[in-house]
């Protein structure tokens, strides 16, 4: 099958799928691109027209911090959505029996990483106009770096780090030669998957912050933007030619993987069980049967979805790095990754409700009340949000010059997502 | 030589072998059942030669050519249909089967009308899968595994859960496809299915293959009367408890 038929006939399936969820989710994607990039317009907007000439340079620099972190934190989550679009698809077991080329496949991933690069670029671009109107066109158009850096970021390097992702989760020759480095550490064979993907986000976080102060108005931090750009697009186009000429044997291989993982028929799924934490928090639960299902989700969550476990925690440390080190200008950012880390947990929320790790027509006709099963949700995604709070949050308060709106902005977060997270 | 010849496939799950050294080999236009209890490796055989997963050991080869050398070829000539059956929800049926066909480099031809007509399935063309029935999903996931004009047929317990006139329709549909000459392997616990469709009858059992009837040997065994195959499948077939 050519990669125009499969994307043709999986864009029809997807604009269905959207159409029945009904809601923001039936708009079409690139108008709630739109939708999104007012909302960061409208807060842009408020900063710069409601301020002094005296106070204009200040809040200008301070918008442009807020437009970079909301760039960071987009692309980096477009960028952990590649191995969804090449491994973690609902139509894996199925493509798992079918003949369809590698190549095919992954130009259906890149094809759909494309689109989300492009949803978060219009966005961003829809936010830099205020910058334009009440700043000036020349600085507001500096930003365009960023929307280009992390446009390759998560269209071209996101797609190869999950191909790369997939070479390691399928080969056994790598999988040996980690276990013989890794010692008593041994991460789950699938949490790869996550990892090189996260690793990608994290070098375009990195590329993205150095060229954050040029972008501002200031000058680069040692080495001309120039060679940042280059070295962006450079890494992008060897990565992308990279996985593209190793698509057709790798892809194959690493889609049966993850398709025989949920069916369960693969050695390779850790039998993971809850941690300790969890289960001193699914001891709390009053119910019997909220606690089964609490077990039940602890445990399928950690062997389906690994890489969280490894993600969140490093998160943890960047922002702790992070705060430690810098504590005036660069606190947006570890305020950024506080936001992402909090999104990936609302994620992991989501994953609870919705198969493999729940199965809401067999869980309805068991003797369990509906209250009992959202309440064994609600316990784990909020120990999950409070344990990332009282991790990240105290030094981030700490080294803040405003510890007050700090904690206010810790707490707020924290509500959100524990409301976003929520199972009714 | 044989349209599907599997040889000395074995397959572990960690320290469990699920297919312990599998002969087997099929000849075009053979009807083969596979029995066996439930963990007894009939699934995990259909989805190595699916090629829906890899099999520790072995090889499979179809018509000379080895699945693991030339996957995407074998595959395009091989259909399989799982359990549950693997389905575009937002698909209709017929764009589901279009989809399926151009996978396996077919194009949607008359062949797709005739088989929908065949199954019972004209009628529900145009709906989404996910609008179905258990049984009718069963039903499209056996026309997916016959359109394009394939080989072999895999079907794991697909005929299980039709009412009475669609398992007609399925016997009807598979006598046709094997008429063409494609050999049809399927996993089923449904020995009346077995003993009036099927010309051989394969018996596993902890990833063994414990009975191999064909021909006059069948014959024989059918000519005992009803429940001669279920005396065989019992005298082979430990019980349980004993497994473990």
């Amino acid at each position: 099958m050519k990669a125009a038929s499969l994307i043709r006939w999986s864009n029809l399936e997807d604009r269905r799928r959207r159409q029945s969820m009904g809601g923001f989710a039936a708009l079409p994607e690139m108008l709630v691109a739109v939708l999104w990039g007012a909302i960061l317009a409208a807060e842009l907007v408020r900063r710069l027209a409601l301020v002094s000439d005296k106070d204009l340079v200040a809040s200008a620099s301070a918008s442009s911090q807020l437009w970079v972190a909301a760039a960071v934190c987009a692309f980096a989550i477009a960028v952990f959505g590649a191995p969804f679009r090449l491994y973690w698809r609902r139509d894996s077991k199925l493509l798992a029996s079918l003949p369809v080329p590698g190549t095919s496949l992954f130009a259906l991933a890149l094809w759909r990483s494309h689109r989300s690069a492009l949803q978060v670029s219009l966005a961003l671009l829809v936010a830099l106009v205020p910058m334009g109107v009440f700043v000036d066109w020349q600085w507001a158009l500096r930003h365009l770096l960023a929307v280009g850096i992390g446009f390759l970021g998560a269209a071209w390097l996101g797609p190869a780090a999950a191909l790369g992702a997939g070479a390691i989760v399928a080969s056994d020759k790598a999988q040996a030669m980690i276990a013989s480095m890794g010692g008593e550490f041994q991460a789950p064979r699938t949490s790869w998957l996550g990892i090189l993907p996260g690793l990608a986000a994290t070098a375009l976080t990195v590329a993205l912050m150095a060229c954050a102060p040029w972008i501002a108005g200031g000058r680069p931090p040692g080495g001309s933007i120039l060679m940042i750009a280059l070295l962006a697009l450079g890494v992008s186009a060897i990565a992308l030619l990279w996985a593209w000429t190793r698509a057709a044997s790798v892809i194959p291989a690493a889609v049966r993987e993850v398709a025989a993982l949920d069916q369960e028929i693969l050695a390779h799924v850790e039998r993971s069980t809850p941690s300790k934490i969890e289960r001193a928090a699914i001891a709390l639960l009053r119910s019997p049967r909220s606690r089964w299902v609490a077990v039940k989700d602890a445990a399928l969550l950690r062997r389906r979805y690994p890489s969280p476990y490894f993600v969140i925690p490093c998160g943890i440390i960047a922002i702790w790095i992070v705060a430690a080190s810098q504590p005036l200008s660069y606190l947006p950012w570890a305020g950024s990754f506080l936001g992402a880390i909090l999104v990936y947990a609302i994620l992991m929320a989501r994953r609870a409700q919705s198969e493999p790790v729940e199965i809401p027509r067999l869980i309805s006709t068991l003797a369990i009340r509906r209250g009992e099963v959202a309440g064994a949700k609600n316990l784990l995604s909020s120990l999950r949000i409070a344990l990332i709070a009282l991790t990240a949050g105290p030094l981030l308060i700490a080294r803040a010059p405003d510890p007050l709106s700090a904690a206010i902005f810790v707490l707020l977060a924290s509500a959100l997502s524990w409301l976003a997270a929520r199972t009714r | 030589m044989s349209l599907l010849e599997i040889e000395n496939l074995t397959v572990h799950y960690g320290k469990r072998v699920a297919v312990d050294d599998l002969k087997l080999s099929l000849q075009p236009g053979e009807i083969v059942a596979m029995l066996g209890p439930n963990g007894a490796g009939k699934s995990t055989t259909l989805l190595s030669v699916a090629g829906a997963l890899v099999p520790s050991s072995g090889s499979i080869r179809l018509d000379g050519t080895l699945l693991s050398e030339d996957p995407l070829k074998v595959r395009a000539r091989i259909g399989f249909a799982d359990q549950p059956p693997s389905l575009y929800d937002f698909f209709t049926v017929e764009e589901h089967l279009a989809f399926v066909a151009e996978t396996r480099g077919a194009p949607v031809s008359e062949d797709h009308a005739s088989m929908l007509a065949d199954l019972g399935l004209a009628s529900i063309a145009k709906r989404l899968c996910r609008e179905l029935s258990f049984g009718m999903r069963q039903r499209v996931g056996l026309a997916a595994a016959l359109v394009g004009g394939v080989d072999v047929v895999l079907l794991d317990e697909t005929l299980n859960g039709l009412d009475p006139r669609a398992a007609v329709r399925a016997r009807t549909a598979l006598s046709k496809a094997s008429e063409k000459g494609a050999a049809i392997l399927m996993s089923t616990h449904l020995l009346g299915i077995a003993e009036r469709l099927c010309q051989r009858i394969l018996i596993m059992d902890q990833g063994l293959l414990k009975a191999d009837v064909s021909g006059a040997e069948l014959d024989a065994l059918l000519a005992k009367g009803a429940g001669a195959v279920e005396a065989l499948y019992l005298s082979l077939v430990s019980e349980p408890e004993e497994k473990v």
